[in-house]
């Protein structure tokens, strides 16, 4: 081998010219694809083809001489590291990329700098109806009295309450397309997810037959940039062991900074196997031990143990019947219609019967005088007869009635006791035995287990479940709220469906993954983000905390400890919420007084208020209402006012004090407030129906005579058709249905007429000081507290306090500087990850010039080999036909 | 060697530098076809939170100047009608000249009573006719109603329904209130006398010495009686005269009787000495008969706890139920107790108040009560202008009461004498009053003058009120601009520089695949 054989040379030139080919191919295929997305620059490995060892005839004059060039392989010109830098900038930009542009779109809504129409002046929307509101109200106040400046306050609070509304719904629409884009960014990810699984099978098996797959890898790759926008991932190569003497790489993608239930970062593609991202399971646990014929057998047992516990004997009967005789007799007296005509025909009959015995009894010979003294007698003793028949009948007929009474009410009694024995056995064999498991916040069973036949809260009239606001049902045992965007990596399967094996799980197998709220980073976090977050209307297990705000052991999937300081559209929704539930709380407490001030009361005791007192009505009589199960009651103080403490002001308005100087306090009856209803002093339904109530009296009680000119009431609420303020938010409120029709007017003065002894008036129509009290609300400094509008609300401060102007200005600043600083934070991500891109490129873009030289070089060494093959060609000619002949 | 630069390279980064220059000039564009610094909250939270409170502060301003001009409206009305009245008192009633039209042409005194009478009345109209839209000005805080009415007799003037005079009705429990003949030397009220009747029939003197010596026993027994008792005289012996026997041929023996007091008289108009007439005549009757229990109370003493729970104007209720049915000291006390309330009702109609929000700092306290000065008051009662109650003489304080009853007195008098009154007693009291009012009435006008001047006091400072507001407004204006607007010179010139960052990235486009050694290869 030592030397080259004659036509050995040949080959030489033959290799030059296939390398140079292959080298030009794949300069070639890089111009090819100079545009092609991912693609990685190529190069054609050349190595020198060089016989190695010694030849069996070798000298010491031989010399080694190469065979030529081989184009041994192609590889790719690319920096791993640079991908996994490009990658994690990628992410970060994705993520505030996203963000922004949810904040962008509330903007639209809330961010009223430069917005509104020409009239407007630059006030934008809700801003200019706040500030046309108000100039209502100073044109109102500077004319009280005018009907045309009452209907002008009115119509810009419909206005404002309109744009309210308009404003809640494109918030509402805003997160709705954000959850549907949320939806369709998870299929995104899984037709990702899917697409690098099935790369890496092709380039597996490509790798077993020894292909490189380049182009493989380069789709691979920017599926990997592409799933790097979704989350923040991390990506590792390592190679899998195929037999005893092949090993081919393998790609693992893992969710980065993750931690699953094995202690290991949660695995997206291991090689071959790949999972799929979904949205926690929360379908109602089912108890699988539900047996509702065993419940049903329990109850019956308990139906038949209790009767027997509780038998009606004789004697029960006996006594019961004794003791109602009395009450029997007085209800049917001897002498009622139909016992006095019962005694008629008894005499009648005893009469006849008695006659014609005495007749029958006298001697033939008997005188009409002896007949007529027979007749009379017989008379008297009938009637004597009828008389003591009469007694027994009435007797004996009390005597059954009372029997037949005493068996029923014991009858009843012994019923009542059994149904409360069913009820209580039925009710404790769901609690054990139910349908369903009753689960925590985070829909984990509770510890120890109980279960529930109602998995809905269901409408006690309809008797269906009810649904919540979005239309989803209202679950009885645990919270859901936020869950349906909590997800999960489903167990990691082949592309036949395949389970993985996991040594680490309990079955060996694959398992499902469930993810914190905390786990993901990137556009679908941001989504999340978006969709959950809530700011400071967050509670304690939003937060990642138990319910007595200690952190939660172990910790709540969908907790967060951060959660009070990210703010998504929910935040906003509920930001608007606690400023129109304020505004209108203001000024339906400012526009009403007491009904205990304003109506007639029926007092049980003069001069003192009490609980139980009631209304009187124009006709004199107590105001009724009717409740919900249809009955007519009486409308008490305690309907529709609550009684507080309050400093005793004097004529002037000046607080009262002892001698000592301590406030003197007295019992006064306010109106209740929407605060009622957090603080839990009232019902939201009580709520409403003192509303109503309120509604009631205005129409039909009698007003204290100082009070005649009293046309206050509601003027929000949260329905056109009611004037019911329970609830209110700004999706729903309105003007009330009494101010609409103007049964309700803005309240001019809260103080009393004054009367003349003569029965006169005197008038106060210009006095204005509510009204005044009204436009200082504008710029009273308010708590706002999250609790008001999301009653589990961790926050416990006031997460709002300033005028009702400065509040919005405020809700707009907070979505204003968090836009300006995500905006800020995308512009540098855009930059880094431009420059890393730039960097990537740099390494594995395609260049012309490089290619033109790379070209140049191979032409020319394809020239050279070819010329190489002239050469020698010509020199074998020589050689074989010139030499020695 | 430095880094490689590709295609690619060259090209990711031009479009991402042509997008963002894209993006300054569709900004810089914006500023100047605006005229804004910033046209969302986030392009610069800053500036915008700052710019809304300053719209804020416009706002209120704007509200403020609104009210501030309407107020200053009202007062305009209330002064040019001040102004008028003023005139009309001037040309029409001028004190002096009353005063010298009374004297000098006595005869003349009736049509100057129709001149004052007609004047009072066009005075209450001038008030009633000052209206701002469908508000009466001087109606205090009840501007939809005229604030002065006529009685039907047109003698009585009531202030939205309390007689401007309130204060007239006399305290029952005044010592001054007591009547002459029911009043000791010191001015407290009389008990019943104790008086022993002499016999009937008994002459004054007698010649008969016997009848002239009983004379004097029964003078001296009378005054023995009256004196205590202590002394009594010895009969005289002669035969007791027929006027002194008792019918049985004894001599009458005095004895002591309650009496009423000299000069009540049997009955009154006046509710309070009918109150005091009630109460002697009761009180006799109790003495006279044993079984009699007194039933009226001493007309100075109040009714007390008996009528009930008292109001805030210190009315008892029962005060609120007599009429014309019920005794002579119940109308008198309720009659009191209702003037009187009508007194403080007048008091506190004086003082009403309708504030306005004239950009002073409205604020209220933590009680929800309006924070003194933070507020304009802009009512004007029309009883402040011209006056109400009764002063310590018991005459009218109202101007247009004192014109009204100089009238009356003037248009009484003899058109041809022009004698007060026929009485000559009746006539010196009644020029007397005429004299005292004409000084009152040069008072009230003085203090109608006042009120003029008042109004146009408060007219200026809302003048006044208004340039500051205005100039608050052209400042908040000012910085809003500062804040909001650009320097249009500094927009065009950024968007000038921006466009042309523009145009040579697109002239650098257009070469940046201009050639490589490719197209240098044959």
């Amino acid at each position: 081998m030592a030397v080259l054989g004659t036509f050995s040379s040949f080959t030489t030139a033959r290799l030059g010219i296939y390398a140079s080919q292959a080298s030009l191919n794949v300069t070639g295929n890089n111009i090819a694809n100079i545009n092609t997305a991912g693609y990685t620059r190529q190069r054609m490995d050349l190595v020198s083809l060089y016989p190695s060892g010694a030849g069996k005839y070798a000298n010491m004059f031989d010399r080694n001489i190469g065979y030529g060039v081989l184009a041994q392989t192609r590889t790719q010109l690319r920096d791993p590291f640079l991908d996994i830098r490009y990658r994690n900038e990628n992410t970060n930009l994705a993520a505030n990329a996203e963000k922004y542009n949810g904040l962008y779109q509330l903007s639209h809504t809330l961010d009223e700098v430069n917005k509104g129409t020409d009239k407007d002046e630059g006030y934008g929307v809700i801003q200019a109806n706040l500030k046309n509101f108000v100039t209502a109200l100073e044109k109102l106040h500077g004319n009280v009295g005018s009907a045309e400046f009452d209907r002008q306050v009115r119509g810009e609070a419909e206005s404002l309450a309109t744009f309210f509304n308009e404003a809640a719904k494109a918030l509402e629409s805003v997160f709705k397309g954000k959850e549907e884009e949320f939806t369709q960014t998870l299929k995104e990810t899984n037709v990702l997810l899917n697409d690098i699984r099935d790369l890496n099978e092709q380039i597996r098996t490509a790798s077993i037959y020894g292909d490189t797959a380049l182009e493989l890898r380069d789709r691979r790759n920017l599926d990997l940039d592409k799933l790097s926008e979704l989350m923040h991932i991390n990506v590792e190569y390592s190679m899998e062991r195929i037999d005893q003497f092949t090993e081919v790489e393998k790609l693992t993608v893992t969710i980065a900074n993750s931690r699953g239930p094995d202690g290991k970062p949660i695995k997206l593609i291991d090689g071959i196997y790949g999972a799929q991202l979904s949205v926690q399971d929360r379908e109602p646990l089912m108890n699988p031990n539900y047996d509702p014929v065993r419940i049903n057998a329990e109850k019956e047992a308990a139906r038949k143990q209790a009767e027997q516990d509780n038998p009606i004997t004789e004697k029960d009967i006996t006594d019961l019947a004794d003791n109602l005789k009395a009450d029997i007799a007085k209800a049917n007296p001897i002498d009622n219609e139909f016992w006095t005509k019962r005694l008629s025909e008894l005499e009648e009959q005893e009469v006849a019967k008695a006659t014609k015995k005495a007749l029958d009894n006298l001697p033939e010979n008997a005188t009409d005088t002896d007949k007529e003294a027979a007749i009379k007698q017989a008379e008297t003793e009938g009637k004597a007869e009828a008389n003591k028949l009469h007694q027994a009948e009435w007797e004996a007929d009390i005597a059954a009635r009372a029997v037949k009474e005493a068996k029923k009410q014991l009858k009843e009694e012994q019923q009542e006791i059994i149904d409360a024995a069913v009820k209580a056995v039925e009710e404790e064999q769901i609690r054990t035995n139910g349908k369903y498991y009753k689960v925590d916040p985070d829909g984990k069973p509770i510890d120890p287990p109980e279960f529930t036949n109602d998995l809905y809260v269901t409408d006690p009239v309809t008797g269906l479940p009810e649904k919540d606001a979005d239309g989803n049902y209202v679950y009885n045992a645990a919270t859901f709220e936020n869950d349906k965007f909590l997800l999960q990596v489903e167990p990691l399967k082949d592309r036949r469906d395949r389970l993985m094996i996991d040594p680490n799980t309990v079955s060996k197998k694959s398992e499902v993954v469930e993810l914190d709220d905390t786990t993901l980073y990137g556009k679908i976090q941001s989504q999340r983000e978006l969709l959950t977050e809530e700011g400071e209307y967050a509670s304690n297990a939003d937060l990642n905390r138990g319910d007595d705000g200690k952190t939660a052991d172990p910790p709540r999937l969908s907790g967060d400890p951060d959660a009070s300081t990210r703010r998504g559209i929910p935040y906003y929704r509920k930001a608007l919420d606690s400023l129109a539930r304020q505004f209108a709380e203001e000024f339906n407490q400012a526009n009403q007084l007491p009904a205990t001030t304003v109506y007639q009361m029926n007092q049980a005791t003069a001069g003192t208020i009490a609980d139980t007192d009631t209304f009187k009505g124009t006709d004199g009589n107590p105001v009724k209402y009717t409740d919900k199960d249809g009955n007519l009651q009486d409308i008490t103080v305690k309907d529709v006012t609550k009684s507080v403490q309050q400093q005793k002001m004097d004529e002037n308005g000046k607080p009262v004090v002892d001698a000592n100087g301590n406030p003197v306090m007295e019992d006064v009856r306010v109106p209740y407030t929407l605060q009622d209803v957090v603080d839990g002093t009232i019902t939201e339904e009580e709520y409403g129906q003192a509303s109503e109530m309120l509604n009631i009296l205005a129409q039909k009680g009698a007003k204290d005579p100082l009070y005649e000119f009293y046309d206050g009431g509601v003027l929000f609420s949260n329905n056109g058709n009611t004037n019911d303020p329970s609830g209110i938010n700004a999706s729903n409120i309105t003007v009330s249905h009494g101010w609409a029709t103007e049964t309700v007017n803005v309240l001019n003065d809260k103080r009393p007429d004054s009367y003349r002894e003569d029965g006169t008036v005197i008038k106060h129509s210009s006095r204005n000081d509510n009204i005044r009290h009204m436009i200082t609300l504008f710029d009273k400094k308010l708590d706002y507290s999250a609790r008001d509008v999301q009653g589990d609300s961790a926050a416990k401060d006031p997460i709002f306090k300033g005028s009702f102007r400065e509040v919005y200005t405020t809700i707009e600043g907070i979505l204003g500087t968090d836009q300006n600083i995500t905006e800020g934070k995308m512009n540098n991500y855009q930059i880094m990850t431009l420059s890393l891109e730039n960097d990537r490129q740099s390494v594995s873009g395609v260049d012309l010039n490089d290619e033109a030289t790379s070209m140049m070089q191979f032409s020319k060494s394809y020239s050279a080999a070819c010329r190489l093959l002239t050469t020698i060609d010509s020199m074998l000619d020589k050689l074989i036909n010139g030499t020695a002949v | 060697m430095g880094m490689r630069v590709t295609t690619g390279m060259a090209m990711n980064t031009y479009r991402y530098n042509l997008q963002k220059s894209t993006y300054n000039v569709s900004v810089a564009r914006n500023r100047v076809l605006t005229g804004r610094q910033f046209d969302s909250f986030a392009a610069d939270p800053t500036a915008a939170a700052q710019a809304w409170k300053i719209r804020r502060a416009m706002v209120d301003n704007a509200n403020y100047q609104a009210n501030n001009s309407d107020t200053y409206s009202r007062f305009n009305i209330g002064w040019a009608t001040m102004g008028m009245i003023k005139k009309d008192l001037e040309s029409e009633a001028d004190a002096a000249d009353i005063r010298a039209r009374q004297d000098s042409t006595a005869g003349a005194r009736v049509d100057l009573g129709k001149v004052l009478n007609d004047t009072a009345e066009s005075v209450i109209q001038a008030m009633n006719s000052a209206k701002f839209g469908d508000h009466f000005v001087f109606s205090g805080d009840d501007e939809m109603n005229a604030p002065f009415s006529w009685s039907d007799d047109g003698k009585t003037l009531y202030y939205r329904g309390v007689n401007v005079n309130a204060g007239l009705i006399p305290n029952p429990a005044d010592p001054k209130n007591i009547p002459d003949w029911a009043r000791d030397a010191d001015g407290n009220a009389l008990g019943l006398r104790e008086e022993a009747d002499l016999p009937e029939g008994m002459p004054e003197t007698s010649d008969d010495p016997n009848e002239q010596a009983w004379i004097e026993y029964y003078k001296a027994q009378k005054a023995d009686l009256e004196a205590g008792g202590g002394n009594p005289p010895t009969p005289p012996g002669g035969n007791v005269p027929d006027w002194a026997s008792d019918g049985n041929g004894a001599a009458i023996q005095l004895k002591l009787e309650k009496k009423v007091p000299e000069g009540m008289p049997a009955s009154s108009t006046n509710d309070v000495e009918q109150a005091w007439i009630d109460y002697y005549k009761d009180q006799k009757k109790d003495a006279d008969d044993p079984a009699y229990t007194a039933v009226y109370r001493k007309p100075s003493d109040p009714p007390g706890d008996a009528w009930g729970a008292v109001d805030k104007y210190g009315v008892p209720e029962k005060a609120k139920n007599v009429d014309e049915t019920d005794d002579a000291y119940n109308r008198a006390w309720a009659a009191y107790y209702r003037d009187n309330a009508d007194v403080q009702r007048l008091e506190e109609m004086s003082a009403e108040y309708e504030n306005i929000d004239l950009g002073m700092g409205l604020q209220e306290d933590a009680n929800g009560k309006l924070i003194n000065g933070t507020a304009f008051d802009r009512s004007i009662p029309g009883i402040n202008m011209l006056g109400y109650g009764i002063d310590e003489d018991g005459d009218p304080v109202n101007l247009a009461m004192i014109m009204k009853r100089l009238g009356e007195i003037y248009s009484a008098c003899d058109p041809t004498t022009g004698a007060f009154s026929k009485n000559e007693e009746e006539a010196r009291k009644l020029e007397e009053e005429a004299d005292r009012l004409l000084d009152k009435y040069q008072a009230a006008t003085d203090r109608t003058n006042a009120s003029y001047t008042d109004i146009e006091t408060k007219a200026h400072y809302l003048q006044q009120n208004q340039a500051r507001l205005k100039l608050q407004g052209d400042y908040l204006q000012e910085e809003r601009e500062n804040i909001e607007n650009v320097d249009l010179a500094d927009a065009i010139t950024e968007f000038s520089w921006d466009y042309y960052c523009y145009s040579a990235a697109l002239k650098v486009g257009t070469q940046l695949l201009s050639q490589s050694l490719i197209d240098y290869m044959n």
